[in-house]
């Protein structure tokens, strides 16, 4: 009984976290780049859970804090840095 | 005294050229120097349109005489294009402060100008005019770039361009000075190495903080 309980726990944590996907658009430059994984920092995630493409010009949350990023959220970081954000998804 | 600024922000950041507004809370420092020039500038993006900071700039004109100005500075970013692989920007430059010369110190200066990039991932292209006043001399500087890079690295690889400087500036400059130069950058900091075509050499660095 016990291990299905732990089991039941375990599976709702990972339910929880989940990988945001979005485009990116003028993102050219990976200096300034840099600003993105700042902003993202500033709503309490881990720089290194922040994955940029700059080929698919893709950004990438890995957010296992389950952080609540919402899509105004994440467009306002994006704003911030400089940029503007095209089709969020979730995972 | 009179050169205290601009010592404090040369030994500071060494020797740049780039955005002047950059993501919001970002600081950038940077300075560019050669032989007949130095522009030292500590800058703060209080949003992604605007920063303000101190910058300092030094010319010599064609008999050696140095004019320094000592300036608290706005820029705006008066335009942006974000486009699928490229990106636009238009920039307004200002600057309201000291300037200094063997002839006159501690005289009203002022800084005015307008920067315009483009760039992809590849290609770089750049263009600026600076008009930096005092009660001596007034200058009018201009400043344009192509670059292109020939490896399109990764986000966190070393980034690697080829670039070429054309500055113009009929007091300071005997003739329009060509520079060619390197760029690199690695995660927040940049750095350029070029020479001219007559030998003067130029060292840039830039930190995003």
């Amino acid at each position: 009984m016990r291990i299905f309980i732990l089991l039941g726990i375990l599976l709702s944590f990972s339910a929880m976290a989940e990988t945001i996907n979005f485009g990116v658009k003028g993102m050219v430059c990976s200096m300034c780049a840099q600003g993105i994984k700042k902003k993202f920092k500033a709503l309490g995630v881990d720089p290194e859970k922040v994955q940029v493409d700059l080929d698919k010009k893709l950004v990438s949350v890995d957010n296992d804090k389950n952080i609540k990023l919402t899509d105004q959220a994440i467009t306002d970081a994006i704003k911030d840095a400089g940029y503007e954000v095209v089709d969020i998804k979730r995972q | 005294m009179r050169n205290l600024w601009g010592l404090l922000l040369v030994g500071f950041c060494s020797v740049a050229f780039a955005h002047p507004v950059i993501y919001q809370d970002g600081w950038v420092i940077s300075s560019m120097t050669m032989a007949d020039m130095t522009d030292a500038n500590v800058s703060y993006s209080f949003s992604s349109r605007w920063s303000s900071g101190i910058n300092y700039w030094r010319l010599s004109d064609m008999q050696g005489n140095e004019q320094e100005w000592q300036l608290a500075k706005l820029n705006h970013l008066a335009y942006r294009y974000n486009g699928d692989d490229s990106q636009a920007n238009l920039y307004l430059h200002s600057g309201l402060g000291r300037s200094d010369s063997e002839q006159n110190e501690n005289r009203l200066g002022y800084m005015m100008g307008l920067e315009a990039d483009w760039e992809t991932r590849k290609y770089f292209l750049s263009a600026k005019y600076l008009h930096l006043g005092s009660a001596d001399t007034d200058h009018g500087i201009w400043v344009g770039r192509v670059g292109i890079s020939p490896i399109l690295a990764d986000f966190s690889s070393l980034q690697s361009w080829a670039m070429l400087q054309v500055w113009h500036d009929p007091i300071t400059a005997r003739e329009t000075k060509i520079t060619p130069l390197l760029r690199f950058f690695y995660h927040n900091v940049l750095w350029e190495m070029g020479s001219s075509l007559k030998g003067d050499m130029m060292l840039n660095l830039m930190v995003h903080l």
